[in-house]
């Protein structure tokens, strides 16, 4: 208690860091795997294709070449590979698809035997030539060959884990619906937009797991947001969860304030166990009261990148 | 003398004056009517006869000489140590005073005059106070501090004076054959300190290591917020905790590892939150013991340290009380007689520190609105009955309660977050002592205990466990400690004894409990509601002898604990041994070797969040240390000591079995430990208006978590610790002191890089081992002032205590921004001023 109480304290005391959501140069925002949870025959010692997408944003520079560099291991610590080869992914768009991986090796090395899946560790490295340098990351994806059992009393079959989707996202100004957050919205400077990602139906799964101490259990995903701006806006909140009960309060799950005359936002979604997308949004603001946030004929794009829908 | 600090022995019972020839007055002065007070400083041996007398405050050298060789011819009885006859050294005042030559008189008329000598301020009587009167009667106060002083009939002059008083004059009109009484004189102190009275107290148990204070002048240590308890957290052997936190660092170890007790049992925590002072107001306090290691056989389930916190009796003559106020409290006490043999004392305090606290909070858009409400309050009674055939009885009642209430709302990078948290507990202790003869006694303390714990969070985590979460836990305790001494020879005393502890605790729980699952991106958890009673018995007994053969004395002891919880039992054998050799009188060495054991806490061993067949963590501490007096003025302590820790509780992975199935016990007892070091304590008192010490410890504490881990520093390795504090009483109603303390910067880990982790969306850093490095040298002054007005029935006393006055920017902990890229520390405290008021009656 009272180290929760002095680590308050702290927070009120603790150096003015940059916050997540502000992107201000070379930046990995979320990797895409599609499937996160691929198949793999262990009798042929094949595992499906993966394909793998990566949303790395730099509002710092114009759009210029990114090049990416993989490594496939066994998950480590660091999440980095200390071994295997460095393979050249190409530059833009950061769209590839897996090269085969040797499951056969990865699951021979596991600890836990591929208990809940084999798990591949894709670390990448992503350069446009920022100055700040490199970003490193890191990807676990899942090979399973069988799945797990359900509770006999579950009303679902085993699966495997799908990717969530966006559809769009809803705006409310001061609790009061003000329509979706279409592409290239016009927004006014300097008013406080509350917004609420939309899921697509299924994006959180119901499905069936083993714990680690040999109970089959049912779960169900909860979906969890973060929240990016180029400079130009602000958000309030960096991340948020999907409400258990779907709703939503009034002001959104988090709030936007534009405070330029454009920009380009990013909301990635998550499910807890790998699986990920991504919504981007350009706008235009100005000072003007009153204007839609819909689509408009005339307006500027932001700097839009290709992303999984 | 008696010292402040004291490393061993503790005065139990003061000289008394038995015979004072007169001195020889310098016939010039005589003749010219001169008068004049002589302080000398006295050594009385342990049989009560003068060794050595030195001037402290000359008259004249005539007079000097003349005291000085009619206090040579004192005799007193001795005074004790421990309830051990003892040498010490006193301030004694010889008063020149010139007597009026009568002639004889016709008939010899006697008259008598009474009265009664007290202290201003506190009413307590000065017990061996001189009176006497213009004809040269003479008389002295008893221990009540009253007088009979047979007299001549006829308006009388009565100069009252005792050692390290102002003398005071009252008069008296005798009569013929009567007894009248003369007004209460009340005597004001010259001098803090010399021959004050401590209640004596019962003998504490003996260890090889032993700190003990007594409250009286470590109230007005500067940083310790007005509580003598603080002041424990100057001695060696505690490392700094930070901010103002009251967690005891004992020797390399956690605040678990410690135990701490109340009249010998156990107590969840030692201070409020926040920073806050003691559960146990300073006025019902009669001292503290620490031990930082090395203890014998009477204190269990520890791995390191205990502090054991005595309260006292009230007093046995009058009413008194006290009441004080100041920016974070208000407290009151008072303390008497019921009737002629029974004592009371209570205290209690209450927080306002709520009302301030908003004023110090920053409330920025960024951040967010933020409010803190801490309350806590705590009360204490006792009562003391000797029964007729001398045995002694008693009953306790304590208590404590801490309730924080926090909400932040808004702000660009913070969730809401509401956590409200509550600890209270209360405690019923008897107790019972008997003496069956001069070789044996035997002491009974029961105890009843209710303790409660909840908390209601939410936002307090990541994911699911922002999601509101709730505990209550109620403890029910009854305890049992009993033992029994045994003199069985001039050279042997046996001691024996029982430490039961029996708990039953009942908990219910919303809570987001964290899948055992094998995990990508952030812990999956799940609404977990239970309602569960966990019964844990703790039986302890110990046996112990003290073999005194000549200058060595040895203490083997030998303790057994049993453990039980559920359908899980575990037991321990921990012997110990200490000796203490005098070399001399100044001299002493020591040598200590034991084994401790500790249990595991509620939660480690929890079903569904511990493991509950977990076992016993162990230590075996050894030490060797040698004490040396110098003089009366300078001693010095140093001890070296070693501990080797095992069984260490840590997280563990999952590993899997070689029938195919996974094994996730969560704990295990796998980790160990070492911590080694040098204590230093250097104490001078030069006179009774300067005193301080010097506390330096040189120390190293490492852990190994895992067999598999590299070793790295305790949170909390302070390789330096220098602490030095200094009091000094210009006048008895001035105090000023300060408190100077220079501490290596706690280890960190630094971080070499951080990956992005696309499945969590965090950075996740790859950090070297806490110990690669640290932050900057901790330095800080505090300061503090105190000044007292006496009145004949009451003191006032102001005080203003501030702490780093030269604000001094200290770095307390290391933080990182969301990548690992940007690093800043938190800022330890600014210049913080407090101020309050106390009245005495």
């Amino acid at each position: 208690m009272r180290v929760l109480a002095l680590l308050l304290l702290l927070a009120a005391c603790t150096p003015d860091f940059a916050a997540p959501s502000d992107v201000t140069d070379l930046r990995v925002l979320a990797v895409q795997a599609e499937p996160p949870e691929a198949r793999f025959d262990p009798d042929a010692g094949v595992a499906e294709p993966v394909k793998v997408d990566v949303l790395a944003v730099d509002p710092s520079r114009d759009a210029g070449p990114q090049s990416i560099q993989l490594q496939i291991c066994g998950p480590t610590d660091s999440r980095r590979c200390d071994e295997g080869p460095v393979i050249d992914a190409g530059t833009v768009p950061l769209s590839f698809t897996l090269p085969s991986v040797d499951a056969t090796a990865l699951l021979a090395n596991d600890d836990l035997a591929g208990f809940g899946g084999i798990r591949v560790q894709l670390s990448f490295t992503v350069d446009d030539g920022s100055p700040k340098g490199p970003v490193h990351g890191d990807k676990v994806i899942i090979y399973s060959s069988a799945l797990p059992p359900c509770p006999p009393d579950a009303g679902i079959a085993p699966s495997r884990n799908r990717n969530p989707a966006l559809t769009g996202v809803l705006l409310t100004v001061a609790g009061q619906d003000a329509g979706a957050f279409a592409p290239d919205a016009s927004l006014t400077v300097g008013t406080e937009y509350g917004l609420r990602p939309v899921l697509a139906d299924g994006g959180e799964e119901d499905y069936c797991t083993v714990d680690l101490r040999g109970e089959v259990l049912q779960l169900r995903e909860q979906a969890h947001y973060a929240f990016f701006t180029a400079p130009g806006g602000e958000f309030d909140s960096d991340t948020a969860d999907e409400p258990l009960d779907g709703g939503a309060p009034p002001d959104g799950l988090t709030r936007f304030t534009p405070h330029a005359d454009a920009g380009t936002i990013w909301i990635v979604v998550r499910d807890g166990r790998g699986g990920e997308s991504w919504l981007e949004r350009s706008w235009t603001a100005s000072p003007d009261a009153g204007v839609s946030p819909t689509r408009r004929s005339s307006g500027r794009g932001g700097r839009a990148r290709p992303g999984p829908r | 003398m008696i010292l402040a600090l004291l490393i061993a022995a503790q005065l139990t019972k003061l000289p008394q004056l038995v015979d004072a020839p007169p001195a020889v007055y310098p016939p010039d002065r005589l003749a010219r009517g001169e008068t004049a007070d002589v302080a000398c400083m006295v050594d009385i041996d342990e049989h009560g006869s003068v060794t050595a007398v030195a001037v402290e405050k000359p008259g004249a050298p005539d007079f000097d000489a003349a005291a000085v060789d009619a206090i040579r011819r004192f005799r007193f009885t001795p005074a004790e140590m421990d309830g051990q006859p003892a040498a010490v050294r006193i301030r004694y005042v010889y008063h020149f005073v010139i007597q009026q030559q009568r002639a004889p008189a016709a008939r010899q008329d006697t008259a008598k005059i009474h009265g009664e000598v007290v202290e201003a301020g506190n009413r307590r009587p000065v017990a061996g106070a001189e009176v006497v009167d213009d004809t040269g009667a003479q008389a002295s106060a008893d221990a009540h501090g009253k007088y009979a002083l047979e007299t001549v009939p006829g308006p009388r002059k009565l100069t009252i004076s005792a050692p390290g008083f102002e003398s005071r004059t009252v008069d008296a009109t005798a009569v013929d054959d009567g007894d009248v009484a003369a007004p209460r004189a009340w005597l004001h102190r010259t001098s803090v300190g010399d021959l004050q009275a401590t209640v004596p107290g019962e003998k504490p148990h003996d260890a090889p290591t032993r700190r003990t204070l007594t409250h009286d002048e470590l109230v007005n240590v500067p940083g310790s917020l007005n509580d003598p308890i603080r002041a424990v957290q100057n001695l060696p052997g505690l490392a700094r905790s930070p901010f103002l936190g009251g967690q005891l660092l004992v020797r390399g170890s956690p605040p678990q590892d410690t135990g701490t007790y109340l009249d010998g049992h156990r107590i969840p925590q030692l201070y409020h939150f926040l920073g806050g002072p003691s559960v146990i107001n300073e006025q019902l306090l009669d001292r503290i013991d620490f031990y930082p290691g090395g203890y014998g056989a009477i204190y269990g389930r520890n791995l390191t340290g205990a502090i054991d916190v005595s309260t006292r009796k009230g007093d046995s003559q009058a009413l008194h009380g006290q009441a004080s106020l100041d920016m974070i409290e208000a407290v009151g006490a008072l303390e008497g007689p019921v009737g002629s043999d029974t004592q009371f004392a209570v205290a209690a305090r209450r927080s306002h520190i709520d009302v301030f606290l908003p004023l110090f909070i920053p409330n920025d858009p960024n951040q967010g609105v933020t409010s803190i409400v801490p309350i806590y309050w705590d009360y204490q009674a006792r009562v003391d009955h000797k029964l007729g055939n001398g045995d002694d009885l008693g009953l306790l009642f304590f208590g404590s309660d801490d309730k924080l209430t926090v909400v932040q709302e808004g702000g660009r990078r913070t969730l809401p977050l509401s956590v409200n948290s509550h600890l209270a507990f209360h405690r019923i202790v008897g107790e019972y002592k008997h003496t069956f003869s001069d070789e044996v006694s035997l002491s009974i303390s029961p105890a009843l205990g209710w303790t409660l714990q909840n908390a209601a969070t939410q936002g307090a985590g990541p994911g699911g466990f922002a999601n509101p979460q709730s505990v209550d836990v109620t403890i029910l305790t009854g305890e049992l400690r009993a033992e029994t001494r045994w003199r069985a020879a001039s050279y042997l005393e046996w001691r024996g004894g029982a430490d039961i502890e029996l708990d039953r605790a009942s908990y219910t729980a919303d809570i987001q409990s964290s899948l055992q699952l094998r995990n990508l991106g952030i812990p999956i958890t799940q609404r977990v509601q239970l309602a569960r009673v966990q019964p844990v018995q703790q039986w302890g007994e110990y046996l112990e002898a003290q073999l005194t053969l000549g200058r060595l004395s040895l203490t083997p002891g030998l303790r057994l604990d049993q453990y039980h919880w559920r359908d899980h039992a575990r037991w321990s054998v921990d012997p110990r041994l200490w000796a203490r050799y005098g070399l001399s009188d100044r001299t002493a060495l020591k040598a200590y070797v034991g084994l401790y054991h500790q249990p595991p806490s509620g939660q480690q061993i929890d079903n569904d969040i511990g493991n509950p067949d977990l076992g016993l963590s162990w230590a075996v501490q050894t030490g060797v240390g040698v004490e040396q007096r110098f003089s009366d003025v300078w001693s010095v302590s140093a001890e070296i000591f070693y501990n080797r820790r095992g069984g260490l509780i840590s997280v563990v992975d999952p590993v899997l079995r070689s029938d195919g199935t996974i094994f996730n016990p969560r704990f295990q007892n796998v980790g160990i430990g070492h911590a080694y070091g040098l204590e230093l304590l250097i104490r001078r008192e030069i006179t009774s208006k300067l005193y301080g010490w010097l506390a330096y410890t040189l120390s190293r504490s490492q852990a190994l978590p895992r067999p598999d881990d590299a070793w790295r520093a305790f949170q909390f390795d302070q390789p330096h610790i220098l602490t030095l504090v200094m009091g000094y009483r210009p006048k008895p109603q001035w105090d000023l002191s300060t408190r100077f303390r220079f501490v290596s910067g706690n280890p960190y880990a630094p971080v070499d890089f951080a990956t992005f982790d696309a499945d969590s969306g965090n950075f996740v850093p790859t950090r070297g081992e806490v110990g690669d490095a640290r932050e900057p040298t901790f330095l800080q002054l505090d300061v503090r002032a105190q000044h007292t007005w006496t009145w004949d029935y009451w003191q006032l006393s102001l005080y203003l205590d501030v702490q780093n006055v030269t604000n001094h920017t200290n770095e307390e902990f290391h933080v990182y921004d969301y990548r690992f890229q940007d690093q800043g520390s938190v800022q330890g405290l600014p210049i913080l001023p407090t101020f309050g008021v106390k009245g005495k009656f």
